[in-house]
C-alpha cells in the first residue's frame, strides 16, 4: 500500500512537471500547426541550465529563470529563420525542427560531454503519512501548477483571444487587426520556454545526457497524441495518465522500457486515431 | 501547319528524352566504373559499404520521393535485413538464402510500417515511422546487453564471403556496383511503368487515383513493401560485408541518411539520390566520423537542404514525376468531399 502511494505520489509530481512541456508543444501546434519535434531540445537545455545553477551551490529550481530566459529566445528564433520560412509545408519544418535537435545533441556533447551528469537535490526529503517527498520536487511541481494556471487564465484574456483568434483562422485574425505572424513568434517562445522550464524542473530526476531530450520529445508527443493534436485540456489530461504510467514503468523496469512504452505508445494510438482525423491522404 | 509543328515537336521532345536517358544509364553506371579503376583494398572496400548505402538510399527514394510517403524509420527494414542475415549466418545457413531472408524481413517490417501509417498525413508518418525504428534500436541495444560483441556476427570476420565469389575487395566492390547499377536502372525502368503508374497518381492524387479504381492504401502499402525489400537487401549486403549485425544500423543517423541523400540528390530522381548518398558514405568513410558526428553532420546538410530548397538541390524531384510532399494540398486542391474537407482542418 506504502509503496502504491509512493508511486503515486511520485508520478503526480512527475506528470504535472511532463504537462507543462506537453502543454507548450499543444500550444505551438494549435497556432502554427506545426510538430515542434525540437521540443525535447528546450528540455534539455533547461536541464543543463540547473546543473549549471546547481555548480554555483544554487537549488536546480533556480536554473528555471535563465532556462526559461534561454528557451524565449531561443524558441523565437527558430520560429524567426525556421518556422516562419517554412509556413505552409508543416511536413518540412518538422523535419529540419527534428534535425535542430540532433544538431543542439551535438552542440550540448561540445558544451558539457557525453558522459552523464546529474543534478543533486539539496533538500532533505520529507516524510508525509510514509510517503517520502522531496521538498524541490514538491516546488517544481507548484511552479508548474503556477505557470500552467497562468497559461489558461492568459488564453482568456485579451492577448489570449488574439491566441486564439490566430490559431482559428489566421485570415480572419489579420483582418481584425492582429499580427497573426508576431503571436505565432510569441506563442513559439512561450511554449519552447515552458519546455526549458519543465527540463529544470525534472533535472534532478535523471541523469543529464546529450540525448536526454528524446524521452520528453517521445512522452510529449505521446501525451499530444492521447489528448488529441490541439487540445489543451486533452493534452493535460493525458499528461497525468501518462506520467503516472511513466512513474510504474520506471519503477519496476529499466529505462529503456520506459522509452520503449512510450514510443509504442505513439505508434498505437498514432495509427488507431489516423482515420479520418489526421487524414489528409485521401482514400 | 500546325499538325507538322506538334510532330516536329514531339520529335524533339522524343530526342531529348533519349538523350536525357542516355545520360542517366551512363550515371547509374559511374560507380561500376570506378569500381573498375581503383585497385587499393582500402578504397575498395569503402567503396564496396558505399555501393550498399547508395542502395539503401534509392529504396528510400522509392518510399519518400516516388510514392511521396517520407519515412524517418526506414532504418528499420535496413537493419532487420543486416539482423536476420546475421542470424542466418551464424546458423549456417548459405548467405544466398541468408540474403533472401534479409529481403523477406525487409518486406515484412517495411510493410508493417506501412500498414501502422497507410492513412497518416505526411507529418504524423514521420513521427509513427520514427517511432518504429527507434523501439527496435531500444530493442536491438537491450539484445546487445547480453552479446558481449555488441551485436551479431554476419558472415565470418568481414567481406562477402559469398558462394561463386573469391572472397576478394575486388569482387565484393564489383558486386556492390552491380547491385547498385540495376538497382537504379530497375527502379527507373519500375517509375515509368504500368506497375509505377499507380504509386505516382496515389501520389500525386489520390482521390483521382481512387476514382480510377486504384487503392490508395494498398498501393501505399506496397511501395513501404518494396522499398523494405530494397532495403533489407542493403542491410543484409553490409552486414555480410562487415560482418557484424550492430545496433547502430536501427539508429536515427541511418533514417537520416537516405532523406539527406534524397532531399540534396532530387527526390524521386533515383539518381541524384544515389549518387549523394554514394559521395557521402564514402566521404563518412575516409573520415571516420562516428554515429554522433554523423548525425550532426546530416542535421546540418538536411536543415540547410530544406530552409534552401527543398525539392532538390541537385536534381529537381518535380521534372521527375516526384517529391517529398512538404506542402500540405487543401482540400479544395484536393477534390476531397465536403465532410473530409471539414476533418483536414483539424478544428
Amino acid at each position: 500500500m506504502k509503496t502504491a502511494a509512493q508511486i503515486l505520489a511520485g508520478g503526480v509530481l512527475f506528470s504535472i512537471d511532463y504537462a507543462l512541456a506537453a502543454a507548450g508543444l499543444t500550444l505551438i501546434f494549435r497556432t502554427s500547426r506545426v510538430l515542434n519535434l525540437s521540443h525535447g531540445a528546450f528540455v534539455a537545455l533547461g536541464a543543463y541550465c540547473a546543473y549549471e545553477a546547481t555548480r554555483f551551490g544554487l537549488p536546480a529550481l533556480a536554473g528555471a529563470a535563465p532556462a526559461a530566459a534561454a528557451g524565449l529566445l531561443l524558441g523565437m528564433l527558430v520560429e524567426c529563420l525556421v518556422v516562419r520560412r517554412l509556413r505552409g509545408q508543416p511536413l518540412a519544418a518538422a523535419i529540419v525542427l527534428l534535425c535542430l535537435a540532433f544538431a543542439a545533441e551535438a552542440g550540448f556533447a561540445l558544451a558539457w560531454g557525453r558522459q552523464p551528469r546529474s543534478v543533486p537535490f539539496r533538500q532533505p526529503p520529507l516524510l508525509i503519512h510514509g510517503v517520502v517527498i522531496g521538498p524541490e520536487e514538491l516546488a517544481a511541481s507548484a511552479v508548474a501548477c503556477g505557470i500552467i494556471l497562468a497559461m489558461l487564465l492568459v488564453l482568456r484574456t485579451r492577448a489570449g483571444l488574439a491566441v486564439r483568434a490566430a490559431a482559428a483562422d489566421p485570415e480572419i485574425a489579420v483582418l481584425a487587426g492582429i499580427d497573426a505572424g508576431r503571436v505565432r513568434t510569441a506563442v513559439f517562445g512561450t511554449a519552447c520556454a515552458m519546455a526549458a522550464i519543465a527540463g529544470s524542473l525534472l533535472s534532478p530526476l535523471g541523469t543529464l545526457v546529450p540525448t536526454m531530450g528524446r524521452l520528453p520529445l517521445v512522452l510529449s508527443c505521446a501525451i499530444i497524441v492521447v489528448g488529441g493534436p490541439g487540445r489543451l485540456g486533452g493534452a493535460l489530461a493525458a499528461s497525468l495518465a501518462l506520467g503516472l504510467a511513466a512513474t510504474v514503468a520506471g519503477h519496476y523496469a529499466l529505462p529503456p522500457w520506459t522509452y520503449i512504452a512510450g514510443l509504442l505508445l505513439v505508434i498505437a494510438v498514432t495509427a488507431s486515431r489516423a482515420s479520418p482525423a489526421w487524414s489528409t491522404r485521401g482514400p | 501547319m500546325n499538325a507538322e509543328r506538334t510532330a516536329r515537336s514531339r520529335d524533339a521532345r522524343r530526342r531529348r528524352e533519349i538523350a536525357s536517358d542516355r545520360w542517366r544509364l551512363a550515371l547509374c553506371l559511374a560507380p561500376a566504373a570506378l569500381v573498375l579503376v581503383v585497385s587499393d583494398r582500402f578504397a575498395l572496400s569503402i567503396l564496396t559499404l558505399a555501393g550498399f548505402q547508395a542502395l539503401y538510399a534509392v529504396s528510400w527514394d522509392l518510399l519518400g520521393g516516388l510514392s511521396g510517403q517520407p519515412s524517418l524509420g526506414h532504418a528499420l527494414p535496413f537493419g532487420a535485413g543486416a539482423y536476420l542475415v546475421a542470424v542466418a549466418a551464424e546458423s549456417r545457413a548459405p548467405l544466398w538464402s541468408a540474403l533472401v531472408l534479409g529481403i523477406v524481413g525487409g518486406t515484412v517490417t517495411g510493410g508493417l510500417q506501412g500498414k501502422a501509417g497507410r492513412r497518416l498525413s505526411p507529418m504524423f508518418l514521420v513521427l509513427v515511422t520514427f517511432a518504429t525504428a527507434e523501439c527496435a534500436h531500444e530493442f536491438s541495444r537491450l539484445l546487445a546487453a547480453f552479446d558481449s560483441g555488441g551485436g551479431l556476427a554476419g558472415g565470418g570476420e568481414a567481406g562477402l564471403l559469398l558462394p561463386g565469389l573469391a572472397p576478394e575487395e575486388s569482387n565484393a566492390a564489383r558486386l556492390a556496383a552491380a547491385t547498385l547499377g540495376a538497382g537504379m536502372v530497375g527502379l527507373l525502368w519500375f517509375a515509368r511503368s504500368r506497375f509505377g503508374l499507380p504509386i505516382r497518381l496515389t501520389r500525386s492524387d489520390p482521390w483521382a487515383a481512387a476514382s480510377s479504381g486504384i487503392d490508395a492504401a494498398r498501393t501505399r502499402l506496397v511501395s513501404f513493401a518494396l522499398a523494405g525489400a530494397i532495403a533489407g537487401l542493403a542491410g543484409g549486403l553490409t552486414a555480410i560485408e562487415t560482418g557484424r549485425a550492430v545496433p547502430p544500423m536501427f539508429s536515427v543517423e541511418t533514417s537520416l541518411f537516405p532523406v539527406v541523400a534524397s532531399v540534396i540528390g532530387g527526390p524521386g530522381t533515383f539518381i541524384g539520390p544515389a549518387l549523394t548518398a554514394f559521395v557521402m558514405a564514402a566521404g563518412a568513410q575516409v573520415l571516420d566520423l562516428s554515429g554522433p558526428e554523423r548525425l550532426a553532420v546530416y542535421s546540418l546538410l538536411l536543415i540547410v537542404a530544406g530552409l534552401i530548397s527543398p525539392a532538390g538541390l541537385l536534381l529537381s524531384g518535380a521534372r521527375f514525376g516526384g517529391g517529398i510532399p512538404w506542402r500540405t494540398r487543401s482540400p479544395r486542391e484536393s477534390g476531397a468531399p465536403a465532410a473530409d474537407a471539414e476533418v483536414v482542418t483539424g478544428e
